[in-house]
């Protein structure tokens, strides 16, 4: 072995472990005591005593202590933070009910036809994902409060389309490219209209791109934070808003309740690695840019 | 041609979605408006006047530049090292360190922020622990320095992966021959890394590295758990939410926002221009 191979090994070795280590430390302090989680010294790094009591405290309660001092103005509702990743999944399944069709007939057109202007319109597209989110949140706040959007999940949905619908269209128009043209024009012989077409010969050659295209939208609503932080309340606020919330409201902070709930809410992301190794790049060449 | 029109429903949902906020923050940015009580009221320029004199307006530019310079810099650096090093590895093992590798790209980053506050800020936090048994006193939040230098760590931590994948691709883009003929010419390792690898990668590194700076300047959900009430960290994302809804003032609020998209727009301008060379030159090749 020569020393090149040594020195790629303990890095890549260093980066494995540096990027595992926080996972480590969110998992023991989700496994403490609270009084054991927020004592300083040696034993922060290892548990001592073993007790579910966070997550307990975040998914077994009917009305946890901490949060439920977040959100007194909505009394004897009973919810923990089953109801946040209820809401964070309601908001997603409506984002791919909504993105999914649209993208798709509009990922059609891009991919088939020539028109004017379809390049700018499709970088136009593009560009609406790589916008601040901060810039876009103020014309949004104000036009929510007149609307009365603030706090429903019809109100997240639509928002989200900003930046999901832009993404759908591209990953989509990706797989349409490769479906030949000729069957296109096969299936307009064989008499198949718009619906049928769609139905019966495009749909099923793009399932793929559709899968994609609904684990990117799951993966950016999961994580959307901005918009929840001021376009919801209680209602419809998803996990994300719902964790800094713990950290922000309370006078004394659950750490080991943050712990569990943290960990929950990198599930989908190990899920998303997994799956989507090959697509990631590509994704994130455009896609990601937020 | 007969179903170009399947486009219209999508675009009348993104212009609706898009327009109509873009041209309403223009509105709001000409009104004196505060949300406290009252109805916007037309004050012509002078919330831009405002803005030019604003230190804060500023400052948060030039924060937000230093830091994403910064940031972009490290990330560049070790994501090649990353890259170069993920590339030895094939097979199940080569796998399972990449999916690993590419894990905190996708955890939210709310949750980042959380992360880096107990690690940092919190009573039993590890960082302030170790630093001080080093002989080290670090104080997040009142040394500046120490705070500065976390954040770049937390925005390392989060996003060094990414420009491992994406330099990762265009290493293993580098057709095999090109490093047995270096070989046959016994080329040293330096050598094939300045003339070979490099220039097959210089366009993705561009590239990656404008990815990463207009990403870092747009910092917002981490920096706020983190840090959101400290002069040091307030950027354009945090001045302009904070102006615009914690203060209430709607008005110059959206001015500082519209500035802030501005920035954001010529980036990406200059991101569009140089993918879309890339694309160019791909194609005559």
């Amino acid at each position: 072995m020569d020393k090149i191979k040594i020195v790629t090994h303990i890095f890549t070795l260093f980066v494995v472990i540096s990027i595992l280590l926080p996972v480590y430390w969110m998992l023991i302090l989700s496994f403490k005591s609270i009084v054991e989680a927020t004592t300083p010294g040696p034993g922060i790094f290892w548990v001592k005593h073993f007790s579910l009591e966070g997550w307990k405290l975040a998914f077994a309660n009917p009305m946890a202590a901490t949060s439920g001092a977040t959100y007194s103005s909505s009394a004897g509702a009973s919810y923990n933070f089953l109801t946040f990743i209820g809401n964070s999944l309601i908001i997603i399944l409506g984002g791919m009910a909504v993105n999914v069709p649209l993208g798709l007939l509009a990922a059609y057109a891009f991919s088939r036809y020539k028109f004017k202007g379809d390049n700018h319109i499709f970088f136009w597209f593009l560009t609406n994902r790589m916008a601040p989110a901060a810039s876009f949140l103020l014309p949004y706040y104000h036009m929510y409060s007149i609307l009365n959007l603030i706090d429903t999940y019809q109100g997240m949905i639509l928002v989200h389309t900003v930046f999901n619908l832009p993404l759908t269209i591209w990953v989509l128009k990706g797989f349409i490219d490769d479906v030949p043209q000729e069957l296109d024009e096969a299936a307009s012989v064989d008499g198949y209209g718009l619906m049928g077409f769609f139905r019966h010969v495009l749909i099923p050659m793009v399932l793929p791109g559709i899968a994609v295209a609904c684990l990117f939208i799951f993966i950016f609503s999961w994580n959307e934070f901005l918009f929840a932080q001021f376009l919801t309340h209680f209602r419809a606020t998803p996990l994300t808003y719902a964790i800094y919330r713990l950290i922000d409201v309370c006078t004394m902070i659950m750490w080991h309740e943050v712990g569990a709930v943290t960990l929950v809410s990198w599930i989908p992301a190990a899920i998303f690695v997994v799956f989507m190794r090959k697509y990631i790049t590509r994704g994130f060449m455009f896609g990601a840019v937020k | 041609m007969r179903w170009w029109w399947l486009v219209i429903p999508a675009f009348v949902l993104v212009g609706i979605n898009s327009f109509a906020p873009i041209f309403y923050i223009v509105y709001l940015s000409f009104t004196s408006y505060h949300m406290t009580g009252g109805t916007p009221k037309f004050i012509g320029l002078e919330n831009y006047y405002k803005l030019v004199q604003d230190p804060d307006a500023w400052m948060g530019t030039l924060r937000g530049l230093g830091f994403s310079i910064m940031c972009t810099a490290i990330e560049l650096l070790i994501g090649l090292c990353l890259a170069l090093a993920l590339k030895e590895y094939k097979g199940k093992i080569g796998t399972i360190i990449t999916t690993i590798t590419v894990l905190p790209l996708f955890v939210p980053p709310v949750t980042v922020g959380t992360l880096f506050y107990s690690l940092a800020k919190a009573i039993f936090s590890p960082i302030p622990y170790i630093l001080g048994n080093l002989g080290i006193r670090y104080q997040f939040g009142t040394n500046p320095y120490h705070t500065i230098i976390t954040i770049v760590y937390m925005d390392v931590w989060h996003w060094t992966s990414l420009v491992a994948i994406i330099l990762l691709a265009a290493l293993s883009g580098i057709p095999s021959e090109y490093y047995e003929a270096a070989r046959i010419d016994r080329a040293s390792r330096w050598t094939i890394f300045r003339r070979i690898v490099i220039p097959h990668i210089r366009f993705p590194m561009v590239v990656a590295a404008l990815i990463r700076f207009i990403d870092t300047f747009k910092i917002y959900d981490e920096i706020w758990v983190l840090t959101g009430w400290l002069p040091i960290t307030k950027f354009l994302s945090i001045l302009t939410v904070r102006t615009a809804i914690g203060e209430a003032n709607m008005g110059y609020g959206s001015a500082i926002g519209l500035f802030f998209l501005y920035i954001v727009i010529i980036f990406t301008a200059l991101f569009m221009l140089i993918t879309s060379i890339d694309e160019r030159r791909k194609i005559s090749k």
